[in-house]
């Protein structure tokens, strides 16, 4: 029976002339053309792609390293320290590139635990509903009762403040483990209502009613069946959220309550601790603000963009 | 609507109890304990027994909770570990502080989001259109503490100005306190009102779609009485809510504020505490946080009905 279907499949393919194969480059080229009207979208996308980048090839990129005294204190910016030094006499070019990795560490960690967790508390929450739905709603907003930021500090409290060290950003981001997951816990709830609303819809669906009666298992329907389904929503949030997850990590590390000192990080880097040198040497603002605010600015692009073009509902909105 | 009210403020309790209950979890999983941490590593341990004694900190973890929930329910929420002092009454000098900044922060917020959005999508694509969306984006990108601190750097480079450190009186002095208050709480409300501009736009937009506009519109209503009667009305309540989640990223915004500002208020109070495991404190203005949160939420979902008649509560 299967063979059967297969094989008039494969003869419609064959035999009539509205089928036809379509080759790889006409599938990218389908996929880029909505990007292609957004110029703000690709801004984002190679934004994005150089924040990652400069995070793993920091060790390359970066003259000095980011730790040592390599220069005078508060040199202005000249031909060895492109940036200047700071108070302690590093590089603060050095620093702004080494910089990336804690952002990049802990925002794609952070939103990852967040999104997943949501998302898998979404489905089970929406599919099942009942008392499972009550009790994880409840839960969920206790951690919604609390600024994101609160919330972490809290948190981060509790697990214990990270002790990090090394210039890897794979490496630092299982150091940084305690502080990402502090920061997650404050939008599992923001994806937990959107993944759970999107899998009421589905829920009723005829495809779901068909998988019910052929006898597929529950977790099957669940995640092979309507997650692929909700996934459009799943990469939505993720992009929505990474920006704001940096800018919490880096406004945990200016409060000093983030990353150790030392550690590079454009949160730390402009702390308040380092106050009375920005009056002198304004210069050592520069790059850790920069490149934290174009950071966020990418990413924030690349949502509104990847959201735009997968949610049709807003399509031409924003 | 009355049942709804009461079954929204049972649950409200109810997930006041779960949030103290979490944050003293929390801070009992806190590596270390409150009393070396401010008695210091080479305390006597006669002075460690005896402090814990007197601060409820013996017992199990239920033990200390039932003690400290109890206390609660007389109105007394403890003694700060450090300094032995009310946390009441220190709560109470320092929550005037921290009400004013969200008060003029939020006030901001709403102000500027809403007529920005709207105005926005009234001329949608226009040149105005993309450059207050420019800004918005902008807005949402440029982390608050960077704001804060150039506010403060730049007065001081370019005259040597410094604001007064602590807080004043608003009723005492208006002007002095406002002097105060008002550049960092509407550079603190730049990220959410941005956030609220772009949800408010879009929102409008997607009514002014509506079929019910053109209606109004060929029954040959003035354009004014079409948007605010018509438009404003309906795309109002999800804006509203946003609002009131906003006003979450105030009160962490204030933590943040205060810190740079150097002013005394809840956020810079346990933000001290929750380093010194000082739970007393750090409970206190969690449970008020949470309480804020969850009352400003009841409010907005009330007043949904306000708005559209149409909407009822069972």
């Amino acid at each position: 029976m299967a063979q059967e279907i297969r094989a008039q499949t494969l003869e419609a393919e064959l035999f009539a002339p509205e089928f036809r194969k379509v080759s790889f480059a006409e599938t990218l080229l389908a996929a880029a053309r909505p990007w292609l009207r957004r110029p703000m979208g690709i801004f984002g996308l190679i934004i994005v792609f150089l924040a990652f980048f400069t995070a793993i090839a920091a060790p390359v990129l970066a003259p000095f390293d980011a730790q040592p005294f390599v220069g005078a204190s508060l040199e202005s910016p000249n031909g060895t320290h492109l940036l200047g030094t700071n108070n302690l006499g590093q590089d603060v070019l050095s620093r702004t590139i080494y910089g990336a990795q804690v952002s990049m560490a802990v925002g794609f960690w952070a939103t990852f635990i967040g999104v997943a967790g949501g998302t898998f508390l979404g489905i089970v929450s929406g599919y099942f509903g009942g008392w499972l739905d009550l009790i994880v709603q409840r839960i969920m907003e206790v951690l919604a009762s609390f600024p994101g930021i609160m919330l972490a500090l809290i948190v981060v409290a509790a697990l214990g403040r990270p002790k990090e060290g090394g210039s890897d950003v794979l490496v630092l981001s299982w150091q940084l483990r305690s502080l990402s997951l502090a920061i997650s816990l404050g939008f599992i709830f923001g994806v937990m209502r959107v993944i759970r609303s999107a899998v009421l819809k589905e829920k009723s669906l005829p495809y779901v009613e068909a998988a019910v009666t052929l006898g597929a298992s529950t977790p099957r329907i669940m995640f092979r069946h309507i997650l692929p389904n909700v996934f459009p929503f799943v990469i939505v949030t993720f992009t929505t959220i990474i920006g704001a997850v940096i800018l919490i990590e880096a406004g945990i590390s200016f409060l000093g309550y983030g990353v150790s000192i030392g550690t590079p990080s454009w949160g730390l880097d402009l702390s308040n601790r380092n106050r009375e040198y920005f009056l002198v040497a304004p210069w050592v603002m520069a790059g850790p603000a920069t490149a934290l605010t174009l950071t966020v600015l990418g990413f924030n692009f690349l949502g509104d963009t990847l959201r735009d073009i997968l949610d049709p509902r807003l399509r031409g909105s924003r | 609507m009355t049942a709804y009210v009461a079954r929204r403020i049972l649950g409200l309790l109810l997930n006041l109890v779960l949030v103290s209950m979490f944050v003293f979890t929390m801070l009992r999983l806190v590596p270390g304990d409150a009393a070396t941490a401010i008695l210091g590593v080479n305390a006597n341990p006669e002075n460690v027994m005896q402090f814990k004694r007197e601060h409820g900190l013996t017992g199990s973890l239920v033990e200390q909770y039932v003690d400290w929930a109890g206390g609660i329910l007389t109105g007394d929420f403890g003694k700060s570990l450090r300094g032995n002092t009310s946390v009441t009454e220190t709560f109470l000098s320092r929550f005037p502080v921290t009400l004013e900044i969200v008060l003029l922060s939020f006030t901001f917020t709403v102000f500027f989001g809403v007529t920005s959005g709207v105005f926005s999508a009234l001329r949608q694509n226009s040149v105005m259109d993309i450059a207050v969306r420019f800004v918005a984006t902008l807005g949402i990108a440029v982390p608050n503490f960077l704001l804060l601190t150039l506010l403060l750097l730049i007065p001081a480079r370019l005259w040597g100005y410094a604001p007064p450190f602590g807080a004043t009186n608003p009723f005492a002095d208006p002007f002095d306190n406002l002097r105060l208050f008002l550049p960092p709480t509407l550079l603190l409300s730049i990220g959410s009102s941005a956030v609220l501009m772009r949800f408010t736009r879009s929102g409008f937009l997607e009514v002014m779609r509506q079929d019910y506009i053109r209606t109004a519109r060929a029954k040959g209503l003035a354009e004014r009485v079409v948007t605010i009667r018509h438009a404003f009305r309906n795309a109002l309540p999800p804006v509203l809510t946003l609002a009131g989640l906003q006003l979450g990223a105030l009160l962490g915004g204030s933590i943040i504020l205060e810190r740079v500002m150097g002013l005394p208020g809840l956020g810079s109070w346990a933000l001290d505490a929750i380093q010194l495991k000082d739970y007393p404190v750090v409970m206190i203005v969690a449970v008020y946080t949470a309480l804020n949160l969850m009352v400003i939420s009841l409010i907005i979902d009330l007043s949904y009905g306000l708005i559209d008649p149409r909407i009822r509560y069972e």
